[in-house]
């Protein structure tokens, strides 16, 4: 289901207003997209689903103070993505040990990559890659390379300028990079 | 130096849409050796995050996400209530417990009922019983045991009933071994099966020719990159020539040129390096032709007397003189 811009328009009003059933066909718009974004970002389902239901209760709450400066998605894009770091964050506290224990796991398992014949799986080298990434990274990662952003659009949503995204960009992909050039050198 | 290398960078990664600016920067680029070992070095790097993964979110998860988030937005005053109770009554502790108990007994019953609801015909389930059922049922084509049916099964009808069905997701496993199609929802199909079953490969192809969503032709083009087999070429060489996006058009040729390529290839990128209305998917094409079959590429070059493209001419003389 694609809502036309006037519909929308229509919907944030009617959504602003208190019509639940408004801001249901407003949220069904997009909510696929913000749920694969978190899924990714937070690469677990249970995380996922805890940030979707933060991101749009903060979206229902806060409706009556959207003003319009940017497009409606791009200000819910942006509660989502900022309540996914905050629960990637509050989760590296709590989990700190763990989390640490665990990335050294997977720096440390070298032949995790290869398969059977010791071939390099490059898109396994890459989605470990990405893994080791920051939370910011790999949210600029995905929304250039996933969901093919413009910067400027990514920019806006992160409220950075557009030369910093790059920059963030580029040294995410330099650095994959460089690891499979490495694997691939090694093998 | 650096203003230009910029600008690269955006060439590279789709940021430049005005086509004359596009051709000035590859102009540039052609004439100056430092540019070109730069262009070449960005581009293996954005190749390098070509293999990147991501996953989708299955309907079903969708769903009973929405039914716990509409629902508290619905009966907030009630769930408030509940709380209130609960923390009368319990420790800590327990009240935790309680609220996961709660929390995963909601989900669960939501998801119950938006399956019951969308889901009206029978559900097939992937056990042994019903597996051989469906494979006496198939028994016409012995493959197709190496498919896993969920629901229904739409690519063992023919391709006139197939046209019914308008697909919803088509998502790919990590590994990228299995494949799961899921048909419009009301419809109750979805299809999963190994990646080179050849009723996936069937589909796949169907897909490829007659879906109008591009987000599932360009998923369908990646799946069929997963399957290392070069039995699509017939299907890449049509899309490459004849679909009416330029982007899908380009996909696909990138797609055939990571396989070992055939004559046929050869001949359908010379055929688009001539006429395609894309000017980025000519240069593509002529690009991918200098690497695999230079003679080819020449030939193109020598063919194309009246040409406008500023690029392509230049490419042109380089050839003449």
């Amino acid at each position: 289901m694609i809502v036309s811009p006037l519909h929308e328009k229509e919907l944030i009003k009617k959504a602003q207003e208190g019509n639940s059933k408004a801001f249901e066909k407003l949220i069904k718009n997009y909510d696929r997209r913000i749920l694969d974004m978190l899924l990714n970002i937070l690469k677990n389902e249970a995380d996922a689903a805890d940030a979707y239901q933060n991101t749009f209760i903060k979206v229902y709450k806060s409706l009556g103070s959207f003003k319009g400066n940017s497009s409606f998605y791009t200000w819910l894009y942006r509660i989502a993505l900022n309540t996914a770091y905050t629960h990637y964050s509050k989760r590296q506290k709590v989990e700190g040990v763990f989390v640490d224990d665990f990335k050294d796991d997977i720096i440390g398992d070298e032949n995790a990559s290869e398969d059977i014949f010791g071939k390099i799986d490059k898109r396994e080298v890459v989605r470990r890659e990405i893994e080791m990434l920051s939370i910011q990274q790999k949210s600029v990662v995905y929304m250039k390379s996933y969901e093919g952003k413009k910067f400027r659009e990514i920019a806006e949503i992160l409220s950075l300028n557009e030369g910093t995204v790059k920059k963030y960009f580029h040294r995410a992909v330099q650095k994959i990079k460089k690891s499979l050039d490495n694997k691939i050198s090694n093998n | 130096m650096k203003d230009i290398k910029e600008k690269i960078f955006d060439l590279i990664y789709d940021e430049i849409e005005d086509q004359k600016e596009r051709e000035s920067i590859l102009e540039i680029i052609e004439k100056d050796e430092e540019l070109k070992k730069f262009y070449k070095a960005m581009k293996e790097e954005s190749e390098s995050i070509d293999s990147s993964d991501f996953n989708n979110s299955s309907d079903s998860f969708l769903e009973s996400n929405r039914a716990e988030l509409f629902n508290e937005i619905e009966q907030p005053s009630t769930s408030e209530n509940k709380t209130n109770i609960v923390k009368g009554v319990f420790n800590s502790k327990q009240k935790n417990q309680f609220g996961i108990i709660l929390k995963y007994a909601a989900v669960v019953l939501l998801t119950f009922y938006a399956t019951m609801y969308h889901f009206n015909d029978k559900i097939i389930q992937s056990s042994n019983s019903n597996y051989d059922n469906l494979a006496n049922n198939y028994s016409d084509n012995p493959n197709i045991q190496q498919v896993n049916y969920i629901e229904g099964s739409p690519f063992a009808e023919t391709d006139r009933q197939l046209e019914n069905y308008r697909v919803d997701n088509l998502s790919i496993d990590e590994n990228g071994e299995d494949l799961q199609i899921d048909f419009d929802i009301s419809t109750s199909k979805t299809i999963k099966g190994k990646k080179n079953d050849p009723a996936i490969i069937k589909t796949l192809k169907y897909l490829i020719a007659h879906e109008s969503n591009p987000g599932v032709k360009l998923r369908t083009l990646k799946a069929m990159g997963r399957s290392g087999t070069n039995k699509y070429e017939e299907s890449l060489i049509s899309t490459m020539l004849n679909d009416q996006d330029e982007l899908i058009r380009r996909r696909a040729m990138k797609m055939i040129a990571k396989s070992n390529i055939s004559k046929k290839v050869i001949d359908a990128l010379y055929n688009v390096v001539l006429n395609d209305p894309d000017q980025i998917n000519r240069i593509e094409a002529l690009n991918i032709l200098e690497e695999k079959d230079a003679t080819f590429a020449d030939k193109a070059l020598t063919n194309m007397p009246n040409e406008d493209n500023e690029y392509l001419k230049y490419k042109t003389t380089l050839i003449n003189k």
